[in-house]
């Protein structure tokens, strides 16, 4: 062959074609490659965090970059039809089958991890996916609130807990290796139902009804762990407003957070808004202070980050980087609010942001629709 | 001359093309009309099954290669409606583009030149698959392709997205 084409030979207009055929992510890739690849595709410039707008039987895959305020589609992997979203962290998403098998996907990477299928979940009668209301002590498809796992998962080296159960919370925990998830309890544990669990620094911190917070450490052969914050039962204030433990307790939802920093927050968020009641401390916020009893201490201020909540391990997300982007705040996306369209009630999922620092109801920047699905905060990743 | 036409001697009109390795590929005008380089020659030429006429071809595009390329406009010729269906299309356009790089980046080469627009889709489509899961440095590996970034400039890139590169 004596004009045998090269690659770093081709023409601008069939890179261009290339490089369009590649998802979003991976054109960075591609333009870092070298100047003429680089000239060909446009700037990739979307940043994290991202929503993961979630619709049903679609057959794509909607993100919006909240600090771009833009929303960008990729075709959906096969492992993604028809899936319930249980969590996110890291570039991860742990999704949930009909049939009760659960697997962690990292959609950018097309990579996935199976964890045990619920079906080996100890104590519990199964149901199959079409329960929706799940008698109590009974698992379905419809019982598991958030699957949290620690970063960087691979086949053989992952750690998830799932929160599942309502009313009661029940935490459960599989490794790799193991063929089953196993109740996540000690002799200084049982009997408690939690609200919410976040992986921070290597431990699973998880929180009860009554605002006990335990560090599980699952690195061992079984479970240990560390009481972080006694119940309160004095209850809680928030500079000039108590709240007794039997209000914390029933009419609050509980909330893990970490700031970049390593500092751990707790939000209380009445369990159901209205735009009507959206306002004097519908939400407040503590910071972690163990030298101080109860060992929360009311803030007004997040450190100009905002604090992600919802179906995801907790995200801190520093303004510094995102000029315009809001600070102080904390974003819901699996609150329910109630409106009033057209004389009835409805109950949605909206973006839900709190202004820390001005104690009321912020709007969202972004284009964040009302959802009948509550969506799912992503910070991408292909590592 | 327009696609189908049959001659008065019932023969249909057929064009030889003809690579720079001396074989000829003899196709009718419906398959050397998937190729939009092809459909303006031959409009203007014209073409016979007694007469043919011979397209020289450039030296990029071997018989192995040219072969490719017929194989997929003939079968794209025929459509969907024959063996098959169209999922049987899809599944013979994707084993169509089954090829080892050096291979791919020519009947890319072929079906840009030609002008063959759904195979150039599919040929990019494969490229960009076979190096989407790449980092950078595996991208240049694969390719041959050498970084001339200056540091600095890597850097601006790369902080372009910089969860990409983590």
């Amino acid at each position: 062959m004596d004009s045998h084409p090269e690659w770093r030979l081709l023409p601008r207009d069939l890179l261009t074609k290339i490089g369009e055929k590649l998802p979003i992510p991976h054109r960075a890739c591609f333009r870092a490659t070298c100047k003429d690849w680089c000239s060909a595709v446009l700037p990739v410039v979307i940043p994290s965090p991202w929503l993961l707008l979630v619709g049903r039987n679609s057959d794509t895959c909607t993100f919006l970059s909240i600090p771009a305020k833009r929303t960008f589609t990729y075709s959906l992997l096969p492992e993604l039809h028809g899936v319930q979203y249980v969590g996110s962290h890291a570039g991860w998403l742990a999704v949930l089958y009909r049939n009760l098998d659960v697997s962690l996907i990292n959609p950018l990477r097309a990579t996935r991890i199976c964890l045990p299928s619920y079906r080996t979940l100890p104590n519990f009668e199964l149901l199959d996916g079409s329960c929706a209301h799940p008698p109590l002590n009974q698992f379905s498809y419809y019982s598991v609130t958030k699957v949290i796992f620690a970063a960087n998962p691979t086949p053989h080296n992952y750690t998830a807990v799932t929160l599942y159960g309502i009313p009661r919370g029940e935490i459960t925990y599989a490794k790799a290796g193991g063929d089953r998830w196993n109740l996540l309890q000690t002799t200084s544990t049982r009997n408690r139902s939690y609200e919410d669990v976040m992986y921070h620094d290597g431990k699973f911190y998880c929180i009860t009804f009554e605002a006990e917070v335990f560090a599980f450490d699952l690195s061992g052969v079984s479970p240990t762990v560390t009481v972080v914050a006694e119940s309160p039962s004095l209850g809680l204030t928030h500079f000039d407003y108590h709240t007794p433990l039997s209000r914390i307790t029933s009419i609050h939802s509980k909330y893990l957070a970490c700031s970049s920093t390593g500092e751990l927050f707790l939000i209380l968020r009445q369990v159901l808004l209205s735009y009507e009641s959206l306002g004097w401390k519908a939400i407040m916020v503590w910071r972690y202070n163990p030298h101080r009893q109860p060992c929360w201490e009311a803030v007004n201020n997040l450190g100009n980050t905002s604090l992600l909540v919802g179906i995801n391990n907790s995200i801190s997300f520093s303004a510094e980087n995102s000029p315009g982007e809001r600070r102080d705040c904390v974003y819901f996306t699996e609150a329910p609010v109630r409106t009033i369209v057209d004389g009835r009630e409805e109950l949605n999922h909206s973006i839900v942001v709190y202004d820390v620092e001005q104690g009321r109801w912020a709007p969202a920047n972004s284009p964040l629709q009302p959802h009948l699905l509550p969506p799912i905060w992503f910070t991408p990743s292909i590592s | 001359m327009s696609e189908g036409t049959k001659e008065p001697d019932g023969g249909e009109e057929k064009v030889v093309l003809k690579t720079h390795d001396g074989q000829e590929f003899t196709v009718d005008m419906a398959t050397a009309n998937q190729s939009g380089t092809l459909k303006n020659l031959l409009s203007e030429v014209g073409s016979s099954s007694n007469n043919p006429q011979v397209i020289p071809l450039p030296s990029s595009i071997t018989s192995r290669v040219l072969g490719k390329v017929v194989e997929y406009c003939q079968r794209h010729a025929a459509g969907g409606g024959r063996r098959g269906g169209m999922q049987a299309l899809e599944q013979f356009d994707e084993e169509l583009v089954e090829l080892d790089k050096d291979m791919l980046l020519d009947v890319t080469y072929a079906a840009a030149f030609l002008d063959v627009p759904r195979l150039l889709d599919l040929t990019s489509q494969a490229v960009a698959d076979a190096i989407k899961n790449m980092s950078v440095e595996e991208v240049r590996h694969y390719f041959g392709v050498v970084s001339d970034f200056t540091e600095e400039e890597e850097k601006v890139i790369r902080s372009e997205c910089p969860w990409a590169f983590e």
